[in-house]
């Protein structure tokens, strides 16, 4: 029995973009994919306010102040290959404002009992009084409990404006309701703002060990979810 | 450069010199990873732990378990790597990584790449050393190996489209492997010596 039912990576990078040059030609013609992953790319949307495309593995999401590079299949080093490729190489003058690794994945635990114990554990419904009350039901579609939970640790050792956050959710990809969804997010934040080529080192020193602890804290959830 | 760095011996096309040290020092110095469900990862590696997945000539080669031919600074172990993986590009929809290797080619010899490999997940794992047939690297990056070339063996549950899932091993040529500053000063420190050991030859 394997207890992950799915699991991603997105850098997301915060700043001032130009999304119309975006596109599978020029990541191609740069040497960021092969010509095979350009012949196979699915175009979405290129436009001055928005690009989104992808190719097997990789989905693009370019807004004006936002670029998010996804994975959604290993080898997830890949995006950080990718996006220091085209922050440091190719767009290395773009500023940044922050960068976020990002890493989630749909936990699978024993049934909607163990879930709902999950739930209660780390969200206790008696510090709510009376409202508390309604969210108990023996009937999964009358029980209630957090649709959202969110945690912020500040990641000291980069910095005071750097943090980890982790995000739970009832996960919407297991039918039977039993899954939980973890999101854990690794922001960096200088409290200014930066070229792209600035911030290499951090992204490409910090990718690595964010995913490691990003799966630690999954393999938590995973221990405590069907130890309850 | 430490035994581990000098290991790794970095190929023109992929120079990447104190980097993956300094990566490695990292993971080894970081606390184990219990990998989604230790008990599941053990099932299942003593499920499949009956041999390497191919014959595996040591001549010429170091053989591991011959301790006196062994770097004494570096435990080196062949990484039982079981028949059962099947490999493939990369690009289906991977639903969990069981390993990851960091990889750096050693040598090719016929059809076999020899490579130094450290786990990216489990930070207490030794330097091991691996061998994989030419032919499990997908046609086209196949002449792009050659000794110091860098890349990653994952192997993952993925799922296919008729819902079955099947555990698999992803090969990844890391071929536009991210410079940072200390790659360039450390490149710019080597052709520096180099071209004072050139001028000093030429007087």
């Amino acid at each position: 029995m394997d207890y992950v039912e799915g699991q991603g990576v997105v850098i997301v990078s915060n700043g001032t973009f130009n999304p119309s040059i975006f596109h599978p030609s020029w990541l191609n013609a740069n040497g960021l994919i092969t010509d095979d992953e350009a012949a196979a790319a699915q175009l979405n949307l290129v436009h001055a306010e928005i690009a989104q495309f992808q190719i097997p593995g990789v989905r693009f999401d370019i807004q004006t102040e936002r670029a998010a590079i996804h994975g959604s299949a290993e080898p997830f080093v890949q995006i950080m290959d990718i996006w220091a490729q085209l922050f440091g190489r190719l767009l290395p003058h773009t500023i940044l404002d922050n960068v976020g690794i990002n890493y989630w994945a749909h936990i699978k635990l024993k049934d909607w009992a163990q879930r709902q114990r999950l739930g209660r554990l780390l969200a206790p419904i008696e510090p709510w009084g009376e409202f508390g009350q309604q969210l108990e039901s023996e009937d999964k579609e009358l029980a209630g409990g957090f649709s959202t939970l969110s945690m912020r640790a500040v990641n000291i050792q980069v910095s005071a404006s750097s943090a980890i956050n982790i995000t739970l959710q009832p996960s919407n990809k297991l039918a039977d309701q039993s899954g939980v969804f973890v999101y854990i997010n690794h922001h960096y934040d200088f409290d200014e703002k930066k070229p792209a080529s600035d911030w290499i080192e951090t992204v490409v020193d910090g990718f690595d060990p964010a995913i490691k602890y990003s799966r630690d804290i999954v393999t938590h959830f995973i221990e405590l979810g069907r130890s309850t | 450069m430490n035994a581990v760095a000098e290991k790794f011996r970095i190929s023109e096309a992929f120079p990447n010199p104190d980097k993956d040290v300094e990566a490695v020092s990292f993971q080894l110095d970081t606390k184990d990873l219990a990998f989604w469900d230790a008990e599941n990862i053990a099932r299942s590696v003593k499920r499949y732990k009956f041999q390497p997945r191919t014959t595996f000539s040591y001549e010429n080669k170091i053989d591991p378990t011959d301790i006196s031919k062994v770097d004494s600074e570096v435990d080196q172990v062949l990484i039982s790597f079981p028949a059962v993986f099947s490999t493939r590009s990369y690009g289906e929809k991977a639903i969990n990584t069981l390993q990851e290797w960091e990889c750096v080619v050693r040598e090719i010899v016929d059809d076999t790449v020899f490579a130094d490999a450290i786990s990216v997940i489990d930070s207490n794992s030794e330097l091991q050393f691996l061998e994989i047939p030419l032919s499990d690297f997908s046609p086209d990056d196949a002449p792009l190996l050659s000794e110091g070339v860098i890349f990653r063996l994952i192997v993952a549950f993925t799922r296919r489209a008729n819902g079955s899932s099947h555990r698999e091993c992803i090969i990844y040529i890391r071929k536009i492997l991210p410079r940072v500053k200390e790659d360039i000063e450390d490149i710019v420190d080597m052709l520096t010596l180099e071209f004072r050991d050139a001028t000093t030859c030429e007087r």
